[in-house]
């Protein structure tokens, strides 16, 4: 079984991964709070620009 | 006008450095003076200017010589060490190993020299700007309490007269919450208003330039001074900036205000709450047209704010945590750092899905609106090493509790003002936030000069 730590890339020692994890969970809470929204036909506020590198190369 | 130039507006003392009856060179001395004799107490700087005499003499120089160039010709001012210049030093408030910032002028630090600001020293910021605490900074009014942060440094020095403006950054509150727990004004313009280039990232997305000012006024001035179109930062925005000292000398009379009641009055110390309503009720009594509204989608925004922060710190800091050098940051920003592994990027996604909810919401309040009121703080500034905020019967953490009610306009990058609106019985401020449409800072600070000029808190000084 592949460990948690490889796939997050923390190499942590047990016990204080268990405190991180420990330390997240209100935030996971609140991750999860926005988790159960159905955003399906809402666009991510992400916008990519295809022009960019050339808008940088102007300055 | 305050008899002492260090606690007066810049929009106060500029004529008086123009017309040569105070010199730029006295005044740099008297603030390097008070840095020398109260920042061993208050350590709002990590790093004073030794060009800073040098600076003001040619200001002295060049005004004398009829070449004023502003209102910042010649005037003190403090930038966040997190903003790199060319002749000081950066350290993102971080003393890990191996981490070093380049000596070149930040897009702020550029404009503020152009307009003859002397840099004064660099004001300490919460390392990496990740955080609400500032630690080892004091916070004036009482210093046994935080000054807030990021921008921690910059709102101390500016409340204790050691400065007479300084710059921040907002992430998630970061220039609003110390100017809120330092009685000064913060102003957090729009995303995009002003450059970011040379600010060392937080959160790509989050991140925005600004001021902290004695007053409304100053903010205006340095708002001018600092925004503008920057080709090298892909988020500028190519948008004319309007001549924002006119903006301050409106009124209120027939301007629409609303009042998001959900949220931003939920988990608030009475006394903050007792202050706004106070002051929401001076607006509607000078013919502002105050509603109340409702914005339900507020409740999912704490889970939106984390998932793009976290994740977006620990992409910034990917290689130093792979290194090995996140153990030299301090306990608190590291588990911060190592949460960003935690947040999934579906999580990442679905929050800036969340994102444009709520910037629809907001734009369909701003139909009825010019501007929403509300606190800045649910609490003043809590005390040094309080990890957790009692609020009745709710605990909160300290940085939940203190970037609660500025994190919607990070979200959302609409400009935000906080102003000082009074105090509570512990003589500790509290701070009004007025917001406003994208690139409509002009409309934030005439609501914001108004109240302002009718109580004159900013005219208030701490004990020395």
């Amino acid at each position: 079984m592949v460990d948690l730590k490889e796939i997050i890339g923390l190499d942590l020692p047990d016990t204080e991964l268990a405190e991180e994890l420990a330390a997240f969970a209100d935030i996971a809470a609140a991750i999860r709070r926005l988790r159960m929204l159905d955003l399906t036909e809402i666009h991510p506020v992400v916008i990519y620009d295809p022009t960019l590198s050339y808008r940088s190369r102007a300055s | 006008m305050s008899a002492e130039p260090e606690f007066s507006p810049i929009a106060e003392l500029a004529p008086r450095l123009r017309a040569g009856s105070l010199s730029p060179v006295a005044l740099c001395e008297r603030i390097l003076d008070r840095i020398h004799r109260y920042d061993s107490r208050l350590e709002s700087y990590e790093h004073v200017s030794e060009s800073a005499l040098g600076q003001a003499r040619r200001a002295e120089a060049e005004i004398r010589g009829g070449a004023w160039r502003g209102p910042l010709h010649g005037v003190p001012i403090a930038i966040k060490d997190n903003t790199l210049t060319a002749d000081m030093p950066t350290t993102a408030g971080t003393r890990a190993p191996g981490i070093e910032f380049p000596l070149v002028d930040s897009a702020v630090a550029e404009r503020l020299r152009a307009a003859g600001a002397v840099l004064i020293g660099k004001t300490r910021t919460h390392e990496f700007a990740w955080g609400t605490t500032t630690p080892p900074t004091r916070n004036p009014w009482r210093e046994d309490r935080i000054p807030g942060g990021s921008s921690g440094g910059s709102g101390a020095a500016l409340a204790a007269g050691l400065c007479l403006a300084a710059t921040g950054s907002d992430t998630g509150g970061s220039v609003r919450i110390p100017a809120s727990f330092c009685g000064v004004v913060g102003l957090k313009p729009t995303f995009g208003r002003i450059s970011r280039r040379g600010i060392v990232p937080h959160s790509w997305s989050l991140d925005h330039p600004g001021p902290l000012t004695r007053s409304v006024a100053d903010a205006a001035i340095l708002l001018g001074v600092m925004a503008g179109y920057d080709p090298a930062d892909s988020a500028s925005r190519d948008t004319p900036v309007p001549d924002y000292a006119e903006a301050v000398a409106g009124g209120v009379s027939g301007l629409r205000v609303a009042v998001i009641r959900n949220h931003f009055f939920e988990r608030n110390q009475p006394a903050v709450d007792q202050t706004v309503e106070a002051a929401i009720d001076w607006f509607a009594g000078e013919g502002a047209r105050v509603h109340d509204v409702q914005l339900p989608s507020l409740e999912y925004g704490l889970g939106a704010i984390f998932a793009i922060e976290l994740s977006s710190s620990t992409a910034y800091h990917d290689v130093s945590l792979r290194a090995g050098r996140s153990a030299g940051f301090a306990p608190d920003v590291r588990r911060l750092v190592q949460f960003g592994r935690f947040v999934t990027g579906a999580d990442y996604l679905k929050a800036e899905q969340f994102r444009h909810v709520l910037m629809n919401d907001y734009a369909r309040l701003f139909e009825t609106a010019d501007v929403v009121l509300g606190p800045t703080e649910p609490i003043t500034a809590p005390p040094v090493g309080a990890d957790i905020v009692a609020l009745g019967p709710h605990r909160e953490s300290a940085l939940a509790a203190t970037w609660r009610l500025t994190y919607p306009y990070n979200l959302t990058g609409l400009p935000a003002i906080t102003l000082p609106c009074g105090f509570d019985d512990n003589g500790l401020p509290i701070g009004l936030q007025i917001a406003g449409r994208p690139f409509d800072e002009a409309t934030v600070l005439r609501a914001a000069a108004a109240y302002e000029k009718a109580h004159a808190w900013h005219e208030q000084r701490p004990p020395n």
